[in-house]
């Protein structure tokens, strides 16, 4: 009995601890970069050919830290993210 | 396989290339080109898309999951009964273990994001277009 709990405990620690909660995150247009590059030839593969985009947040935690995260979307990933982005606009102006 | 992967051959220069082998000698048969070329054509894009995913070692975008919340609390009076996007995306890199980012939104946030977005788009169509 006690040694589920214990399993269950640190089974939820290890995800809290896996998801880095920044809330209060701070925006401006300079605290969103983005580029958009393609990606000719790797040692993998000599004719690649894919564009892709890498968007950099500034982001603030609770306590006022601010760091830059980054992160590449494929075209189809970006497309997906903007709709996103729009859904939660209707939904925002509708509430 | 070494050539097509390398060169992401599309089906015409695949013939040519075929071709060319079953002439040479010691090259190979009309048959096992046919059968090659056939498994080029079914699972190029996916090897295509392997390929770059090996190519892709800093954070990507894995998962992006959102609700909207009423903020009915706050320390500032005009901040109650907002409507509030909280946003929770998945980065990670290859191999490793994922981050969670966690960020809120409200409606203007989301404006200024979705302006970038627009930008990114619109790049991004001039991009297709001129390739």
């Amino acid at each position: 009995h006690s040694v589920s709990f214990q399993h269950s405990f640190f089974f939820l620690f290890e995800k809290i601890t896996q998801c880095i909660c920044i809330l209060r995150s701070f925006f401006s247009n300079k605290n969103i970069k983005w580029k958009l590059g393609v990606a000719m030839s790797s040692d993998t593969c000599r004719s690649l050919k894919y564009p892709y985009v890498t968007v950099t947040l500034k982001v603030a935690d609770p306590s006022g830290q601010i760091t830059d995260k980054s992160f590449e979307m494929t075209v189809p990933q970006f497309k997906n993210f903007f709709r996103q982005f729009k859904e939660m606009a209707a939904v925002l102006e509708t509430v | 396989f070494g050539r097509l992967l390398k060169t992401d051959m599309d089906l015409n220069q695949l013939e040519a290339f075929l071709t060319a082998q079953t002439k040479k000698q010691g090259g190979i048969t009309s048959d096992q080109a046919a059968v090659i070329a056939k498994f080029w054509k079914n699972h190029r894009i996916k090897i295509h898309e392997s390929l770059i995913n090996q190519s892709r070692w800093d954070n990507v975008l894995k998962n992006m999951n959102w609700r909207v919340d009423l903020k009915s609390q706050s320390r500032h009076i005009d901040q109650i009964n907002t409507p509030v996007a909280i946003v929770e995306m998945e980065l990670g890199k290859n191999g490793q273990e994922s981050e969670f980012l966690c960020l809120e939104f409200d409606e203007a946030k989301v404006s200024q994001m979705l302006k970038k977005l627009s930008e990114i788009e619109e790049s991004m169509t001039l991009l297709t277009q001129t390739a």
